[in-house]
């Protein structure tokens, strides 16, 4: 089931410990560097289902659209969605004052795998292998292995290779 | 200058002729885009609706739009080969739905559910802060369907405005789809009608259609006697120029027709299109199509080649599966 221009990052792939992270995932992991957790996430139905199969139920989901093809949705009018948007924030805060959320562990090292986009050109591949990354394990045609016990360290990588994506 | 430039244009255009032109994307769109099946769409569109409540569903198209007159310019925003003027024309269809949900909740509808159908702009025309707030809008392109994207049962009131005539008449911009003539069971249906058609197949009546004269006349006879209301916003006088109403008056109209209809539905007076089982559709692709479609459709499941060498015939027993095969026609022709 494809979500509404769904994507992550420069990747078809990306695991970290085996477990495929999307966008959210991963930024909850960076996050949970500092001990800061996930209160809230909103976006469509696809997002928050695979949201919650990595950080689980403990975050306030706002399912703000249903995605019925990559760019199709049944969508809710923009003051309802920031009816829902501002009404679900309250609830979070609260719940995150009481300490409801736990940040988002996965076990150390962190062994982070990825495979670059099957659409890109080679340059962009190539790019990414002159970065010469500490620790950075070819593993294949596009695809790549990060041993660390820091996730703002596969952060800093995800930086790097945005910045070749994004020239 | 130009005179050399002309010559060497000329000793390339035979060279430029010789070569194959690039093979055309065939790509089905679940590789693309993932098409979300209709079964898909009616799962995720049911749970939202409160199964008590009236619901109206309205299916959104433009060319029958107040004053509306022009494909070229109108229809289209200018990403698209169109002009500015549809910029103009996407708040006039958003006040139309408008002004059919203030006239159906002043009849007792609780809750409305907006499907885009109008292809040239990839069904993203009404404009989502000024559509009533309490809507749900489904829109973006492809989705299942076309016209009717999670349609059902609990819907209790089909509604289409700026809707156009069927291909081959004299009304404003009329076309159907990618047909020069669809009929099932040997009727002919509009594209008003073959909406009325899939939400008859599962009870649901349409109420109200609202477009040109032909376009009214045509939807009346072709749903067959149920007391329909229809709102005339303009008199063809031919496919791109008409006497139209001014937009106020027209919003006027399809609020107090909107009330009528909810009211009839509510009374049991609309019935539902019902044609007999198993449905003989029979569908000309448009002459005007490049062979390289009629080939693409040709190779669609379940079609048969039956006559001449773009009359196709289809038989089926679900009416949103022929909607799915509609889908999948207008995928080919309307790729983005």
């Amino acid at each position: 089931m494809p979500g509404i221009l769904s994507h992550n990052f420069a990747f078809d792939s990306f695991t970290v410990n085996g477990t495929k992270l999307n966008e959210v995932g991963i930024n909850a992991l960076i996050a949970s560097e500092f001990g800061v957790a996930v209160s809230m996430v909103s976006g469509d139905d696809v997002l928050i289902r695979e949201t919650r199969a990595i950080l689980g139920n403990d975050f306030v989901g706002v399912t703000t659209k249903y995605a019925v093809g990559r760019m199709a949705a049944i969508t809710f009018s923009p003051a309802k969605v920031r009816r829902m948007l501002q009404d679900s924030a309250v609830v979070a805060v609260r719940r995150a004052r009481g300490g409801g959320f736990r940040p988002y562990r996965l076990q150390k090292p962190y062994r982070v795998e990825f495979a670059l986009r099957r659409s890109y050109p080679d340059l962009v591949v190539q790019g990414v292998d002159s970065l010469h990354w500490q620790g950075l394990e070819k593993r294949g045609d596009r695809s790549y292995r990060l041993v660390t016990s820091d996730a703002r360290v596969m952060g800093y990588l995800l930086d790097a290779i945005e910045r070749v994506v994004l020239r | 200058m130009i005179a050399p430039l002309l010559v060497a244009l000329a000793l390339q255009q035979p060279q430029q002729q010789a070569q194959q032109p690039p093979p055309r994307d065939s790509t089905p769109p679940e590789a693309y885009y993932g098409v979300t099946e209709w079964r898909e769409a009616r799962a995720k569109l049911e749970p939202l609706m409160e199964k008590r409540g009236f619901t109206v569903y309205i299916i959104g198209d433009m060319e029958g739009l107040a004053a509306a007159v022009r494909n070229g310019t109108e229809m289209r925003p200018p990403t698209r080969g169109g002009g500015s003027d549809h910029e103009r024309f996407r708040a006039e269809l958003t006040d139309e739905i408008n002004a059919v949900i203030a006239g159906a909740r002043e009849a007792g509808a609780t809750q409305f559910v907006v499907n885009e159908g109008h292809g040239g702009t990839l069904f993203r025309n009404a404009l989502p802060e000024r559509l009533d707030s309490e809507a749900i809008l489904i829109r973006g392109y492809p989705k299942p369907i076309v016209m009717s994207t999670g349609l059902n049962p609990d819907v209790d009131l089909l509604v289409i405005v700026g809707a156009h005539a069927n291909a081959g008449t004299p009304g404003i911009i009329s076309h159907s789809f990618a047909f020069d003539s669809f009929t099932v069971n040997g009727r002919r249906l509009n594209e008003a009608a073959i909406a009325a058609f899939i939400g008859g197949e599962m009870g649901v009546p349409m109420g109200l259609a609202a477009g040109d004269q032909i376009l009214t006349e045509e939807t009346r006879q072709m749903l067959g006697g149920s007391p329909i209301e229809t709102v005339t916003t303009k008199l063809a006088m031919s496919r791109s120029a008409g006497a139209g109403f001014s937009p106020a008056h027209v919003h006027q109209e399809l609020r107090a027709a909107a009330a009528r209809a909810v009211r009839r539905a509510k009374a049991g007076e609309l019935k539902p299109l019902s044609l007999a089982r198993p449905y003989q559709v029979r569908l000309c692709i448009r002459r005007s199509f490049d062979p390289w479609f009629v080939a693409q459709i040709a190779q669609l499941k379940g079609l048969r080649l039956e006559s001449g060498d773009r009359c196709f015939a289809y038989t089926s027993q679900s009416a949103e599966e022929i909607g799915d095969l509609l889908n999948r026609i207008e995928w080919i022709v309307l790729k983005p």
